[in-house]
């Protein structure tokens, strides 16, 4: 049997460093009640990030495409497409929030998504923007204080990778802590459940509205489902 | 192809929610992206007549 030397070292910073043998231990400071703090503010942001995109997505399909009957071109789709890729990296920090199995690794996965999905989104409806950007073109569709929906999604995408970065240069600060009431929890789940709810109406809105062919034609007129199925 | 895209999305928030394992969470993740990357690509079909 050997003998194994421990020693224990404080620093100034509150961080102790434990040594047992060859092996280097740290251990943190005790957790202060403002990290509890920005920690809530940390997954009550992340909350606040899907539902903002849950907004854009119902306004874009129940107002615009049910209520005034505009319907979405290709590139709109796939900008829908760029907010829900986006919006899985929220989706991923809160529920292991909820879990109570986010690491820091896993906050920089769920940023990650966002980041790739805004990136992938702005893409999008850049070349959108491009593509209407000739004096005298009137755009497409219709336009919400002097933008047309298309600039609105790249704003959106702007302002993801803005809050991404803004949250990757405070490190850990912001990692979410889950709430500790139940009625906080549900609410989260709630938010949870209409992103899904979102995703689903989305798919089943760009069936009908493409039927059984391979891709959305380039400016689309009414559903394709239901005149193939012979309903109108 | 949309209404694929759409649901590979889905398919890819489902198993957020519902699988631990993080590499199967980035692999459905990955998926969905490359599927609407895909589709993206499908329909850049022409050179914009603009100069840069």
């Amino acid at each position: 049997m050997s003998e194994i030397h421990v020693s224990a070292l404080e620093t100034e910073s509150g961080t102790t460093t434990v040594v047992v043998g060859d092996t280097r231990i740290v251990v943190p400071p005790p957790t202060k009640p403002h990290h509890i703090l920005l920690g809530k503010l940390g997954f009550w942001a992340q909350v606040g990030f899907m539902l903002a995109y849950i907004g854009v997505l119902s306004g874009a399909m129940f107002y615009f495409q049910f209520g005034l009957g505009e319907f979405p071109c290709p590139l709109c789709i796939t900008q829908r497409m760029g907010m829900m890729l986006s919006s899985l990296g929220a989706l991923y920090v809160i529920v292991n929030s909820l879990r109570g199995t986010l690491s820091p690794s896993g906050f920089m996965t769920g940023l990650g998504f966002s980041i790739l999905g805004a990136l992938l989104g702005a893409f999008m409806s850049i070349r959108q923007i491009l593509l209407h950007i000739m004096p005298g073109d009137p755009g497409y569709g219709g336009a919400v204080l002097g933008l047309h929906l298309y600039t609105w999604a790249l704003v959106s995408f702007v302002v993801v990778l803005v809050f991404a970065g803004v949250l990757l240069t405070f490190g850990t600060e912001f990692l979410p802590v889950r709430p500790s009431s139940t009625f906080g929890k549900v609410l989260a789940w709630i938010v949870i459940g209409v992103f899904l709810f979102t995703v689903v109406a989305n798919l089943i809105s760009v069936f009908a509205l493409e039927g059984f062919n391979w891709y959305l034609p380039d400016d689309p007129t009414g559903y394709e489902l239901f005149t193939q199925l012979g309903w109108n | 192809m949309d209404t694929i895209v759409f649901a590979l999305i889905l398919a890819s928030a489902l198993i957020i929610i519902f699988v631990k394992k993080r590499w199967i969470v980035v692999l459905g993740f990955a998926v969905a992206f490359v599927a609407s990357a895909a589709l993206f690509a499908h329909h850049v079909t022409s050179t914009l007549d603009l100069s840069f």
